[in-house]
């Protein structure tokens, strides 16, 4: 390489270090800690039920990520570990037995009868509502479109006539402060209950996707253990989707009587009550009325007979909708519980205090690395300086923008992992001045020393990195706990040492070659051996 | 010049492998000593998971509820005697369902700090209930008392998920090394893995000390930190080996030592390096009140570090050695080395010139020989290498 190409090699990995760093102390991006070292609750849950796949216990972490935030906890972490374990990091928590409560329990499917529709903002039912084109079909009758859209906007309307209109019949504390429109007097509270202590009676729950709009409904008709299969399903040359929803045939019998009675309500002119609720803990996941048989391309659900047979066909709008309702459905299936391996809580001041003394002890092995590099390789030792302050800096940034960016937080593990990459690091140098010395040692100029050397140095610490490296991969992925955090700080400074070997070590050991200093006497501590060339 | 200068300019000729036995009696009496207490020394808190009888397993797999809590001098507890306080918790304890709760006091920078180990509590209710124990009975506020509650299931999950990890990363390793080096390279690097982690393993047992996940993760590091510097052992080792071995210049074992006395500094340097930031861990962690982790992490790597960097020289490379010096290429130019030799001694005995050569056989071969002679012998009559060093030394 022309010394031109190092220089620019240098210059590049400098800036990206300190001009990276920079950065980051600029916008004041600081590097996210674990709770081991800023305190707080750390829950370990394993989901067990029959079918669990990656699919379920990624909802698990939806809904428990949701639960949560209705506790109005500071940044939860709702993690999948692996398997069927999840994390749940809640920081800053002092009482964390209510949160350990509503973080158990089993989550719920439902289907129950929409009573009533509420606006809790005035003026929003009309933009939001995206249930419109949903309408619930007998797939052994109708494989036609959906209905038309008029008729699901005449819908819409009547609810919001309706919800209107029946607000007189809360009986519900109003919740006045969500409400700054001003809209609605009697917005009544939203169910805090969401297990099956509830099954048999009324209650109101938030849509899913618009926690604005909230849902009156009946007593629960169903739960999800009825259902055997749901998928999401297209016609061929069409771009309709729906999902294809069976049941069991206790289920079907009792599908069959509450859609035979919706649809008997839609008859008679009331679409809204002919809507049935698809609820899964504690929000509705979809409403959606009954087809009419009168309507576009024949079939639908008929007053008298309902949905038989238990196969039954939802019209979504787009494949995307109709894979999460099919994925709600499924997962409403399967009873999962949620079992509380490993709770730990640990105080704020223990937390502050192994920060403390982690930067204190990495600090102080730093200082202590630095000095024996000098005392053994003399003005080399320098070189070092410079390497471990790039490595310090690049980590810092690293730490600091993965914390930002994707939730990566510093435990106590990692800051170990840290201490002992100093060591690794200096490794770097270590077998390349060593190299350096045996080259010089068996008769070469430093010149081609330094290229032979260096080159052969690089080698054998990219070989060795990639053995470290795949460990920490390796970690990472089958680990749980604690050793997944180390594994992937321990990954990270792999990687940074590899940087720093070559886009620092490098370069500057070839550019201090041109200016002599290797010739001089105890640049290297070798001085015999270099004398000896000269 | 002193054998360390020379050691310090990679030019020392220090017999490594001519002392392989006595290398090889060493690592067995530590691999026994360890293999000993790992399955017949009777810890108090076997792990439940394991085949060994000697490790202590903490809460985190076995299964249980450990509580730590300050104790404040205006509380309850405050005007309570070290010695009393543990009676006095438990009695408090007993109340909520676990009497059998093991209770010790510790003190660090004037605080006193009690530490409560009890069995899985049956229920989340009853979680809550020890945990609010203790932190009534001591007057500690919710906010300071930290608590950790396994359940013995889990703490089952997170041992076997280490050891699936270990069996892949040695899958790996032995195939990127063998495709890397050659196979020999990887029983040798296997083996010296082995001897590490037996070993710290074993000092665990030995001395009773808790295995903890920060003990699995230090022991991890330690594995990726003697594969590593095994690594870099072997990169020498192949380097010189094919530079002369295989040429025919000098035995395997002569050639391995020449790449073991230039890698030896490094290697010195590099658990040197590596241990001064461990033992700062180690020392300041252990003045933390509480902070066992730091403590647990930085004393399994002191001591798997050193095993690892002796390791490399003393028992990856012998096992090596013998693997290779097998091969009948090896084989041959050892033969033709040492006859050479013989003659040589022939020769030199009839000279008044006192013998610089080393012992006929390299197994007998005990002291360092002096540079720059000996073994590699062979190597002085035909060579730039040699050559260079002569007449650099005349100088």
């Amino acid at each position: 390489m022309s010394p031109q190409r190092h220089k620019i090699t240098l210059a590049i990995a400098l800036i990206v270090a300190f001009g990276g760093l920079g950065a980051v102390l600029a916008t004041d991006t600081r590097p996210r800690l674990g709770l081991d070292l800023e305190g707080g609750t750390s829950v370990i849950l394993s989901a067990s039920g029959e079918g669990i796949d990656d699919e379920a216990v990624g909802k698990t972490v939806d809904i428990i990520r949701e639960r949560i935030d209705g506790l109005g906890v500071a940044e939860p972490e709702v993690t999948a570990q692996g398997g069927d374990t999840i994390q749940v990091q809640l920081p800053g928590i002092e009482d964390e037995n209510a949160a350990l409560e509503v973080i158990g329990t089993t989550a719920q499917l439902t289907f129950r009868q929409v009573e009533e529709l509420i606006p809790r903002d005035g003026g929003e039912l009309l933009e939001e509502e995206e249930e419109d084109d949903e309408t619930t079909k007998d797939a052994g009758k109708n494989k036609g479109k959906s209905d038309d859209d008029s008729k699901n906007k005449d819908r819409k309307g009547d609810s919001k006539g309706d919800s209107k209109g029946d607000s007189k019949e809360d009986n519900d504390d109003s919740d006045n402060e969500s409400d700054p429109a001003g809209g609605d007097e009697d917005v009544p509270e939203i169910t805090e209950a969401a297990d099956q202590s509830v099954n048999d009676e009324e209650v109101v729950y938030p849509d899913a996707e618009d926690s604005n709009l909230l849902y009156r409904l009946a007593p629960a008709e169903l739960t999800g253990d009825v259902i055997t299969s749901a998928r999401a399903v297209t016609e061929p040359g069409s771009n309709q989707w729906f999902v294809s929803l069976d049941m069991d045939g206790e289920g079907a019998e009792t599908w069959a009587d509450f859609t035979s009675e919706l649809a008997c309500l839609r008859d008679e002119g009331d679409p809204l009550s002919s809507q049935v609720a698809i609820v899964l803990d504690g929000e509705v996941a979809t409403a959606t009325g009954m087809a009419d048989p009168a309507g576009s391309a024949g079939g639908g659900v008929e007053c008298g007979t309902g949905i038989t047979g238990g196969e039954s066909r939802i019209d979504m709008g787009s494949q995307e909708e109709a894979k999460d309702l099919a994925l709600v459905l499924r997962y409403g299936s399967l009873p999962i519980t949620l079992t509380q391996e490993s709770i730990s809580k640990i105080s704020p001041s223990l937390g502050r205090d192994s920060l403390e003394t982690g930067l204190l002890a990495g600090l102080l092995g730093l200082a202590l690395v630095l000095i024996y590099v000098v005392v053994y390789y003399r003005a080399l030792g320098f070189v070092v300086w410079g390497g471990l302050v790039v490595f310090a800096a690049l980590s810092y940034m690293v730490i600091a923008l993965l914390g930002a960016g994707a939730g990566l937080s510093l435990s106590l593990a990692g800051i170990a992992g840290f201490i002992v990459s100093i060591g690794v690091t200096t490794d770097s140098y270590i077998v390349v001045f060593e190299r350096l010395k045996d080259e010089i040692a068996s008769g070469r100029s430093s010149r081609s020393a330094i290229d032979r050397g260096t080159k052969r140095a690089l080698r054998t610490i990219l070989v060795a990195d990639f053995v470290t490296g795949s460990a920490a991969v390796i970690l990472f992925f089958l680990a749980v706990g604690p050793v997944k955090g180390f594994a992937l700080t321990l990954g990270l400074a792999t990687l940074i040492d590899v940087f720093v070997a070559f886009c620092f070590t490098r370069p500057v050991i070839s550019l201090l070659r041109k200016t002599g200093v290797f010739e001089s006497e105890g640049f290297m501590g070798i001085k015999s051996t270099v004398g000896a060339q000269t | 010049m002193s054998r360390f200068g020379r050691a310090y300019r990679g030019e020392s000729e220090f017999d490594f492998l001519g002392r392989s036995k006595l290398w090889f009696a060493l690592s067995g009496a530590l691999l026994l000593v360890s293999v000993l207490s790992l399955f017949f020394r009777p810890a108090e808190t076997p792990c439940r998971q394991l085949p060994t009888k000697g490790l202590n397993c903490g809460i985190e797999f076995n299964g249980g509820l450990s509580i730590s809590a300050p104790v404040p001098d205006d509380g309850p507890l405050g005007e309570t005697d070290d010695l009393d306080l543990p009676g006095a918790l438990s009695d408090s304890l007993a109340d909520v369902g676990a009497e059998d709760a093991q209770i010790q006091v510790s003190t660090a920078e004037g605080t006193r700090n009690v530490q409560v180990q009890t069995r899985e509590a049956t229920s989340p209710e009853q979680r809550a209930e020890i945990v609010g124990g203790v932190s009534d009975a001591t007057g500690a506020s919710s906010e300071d008392t930290t608590s950790e509650s396994v359940s013995a299931s889990f703490g089952g999950e997170i041992t076997s998920k280490a050891l699936r990890a270990l069996l892949v990363f040695l899958v790996v390793i032995v195939v990127f090394m063998s495709w890397r080096f050659e196979w020999k390279m990887a029983v040798g690097a296997l083996a010296a893995l082995f001897h590490d982690m037996v070993i710290t393993a074993g000092i665990y047992a030995l001395v009773g000390f808790e295995v903890t996940p920060s003990t699995v993760v230090a022991l991890l590091t330690i594995l990726g930190y003697s594969l590593y510097d095994t690594v870099v052992v072997f990169d020498k080792l192949e380097e010189q080996t094919s530079l002369f071995a295989t040429t025919g210049r000098m035995t395997y074992r002569d050639a391995a030592n020449r790449a073991l006395n230039q890698v030896f500094m490094r290697s010195l340097n590099t658990s040197l390096t590596t241990l001064l930031p461990v033992s700062a861990l180690l020392f300041i962690g252990a003045g933390l009140l509480g902070a066992s982790t730091l403590e647990d992490l930085a004393l399994a790597l002191l001591i798997g570090i050193l095993a690892g960097t002796y390791s490399s020289i003393f028992f990856a490379t012998p096992i090596l050695a013998i693997l290779k010096e097998r091969e009948s290429r090896y084989r041959n130019v050892r033969e033709k080395v040492l006859r050479e030799q013989r003659r040589r001694r022939v020769t030199e005995d009839k000279s008044p010139v006192p013998a610089t050569v080393g012992a006929p056989e390299h197994e007998d071969a005990d002291a360092p020989v002096p540079a720059g002679t000996g073994s590699g012998s062979v190597s002085m009559t035909k060579p730039r290498a040699g050559t260079k060093k002569k007449r650099r030394r005349k100088r």
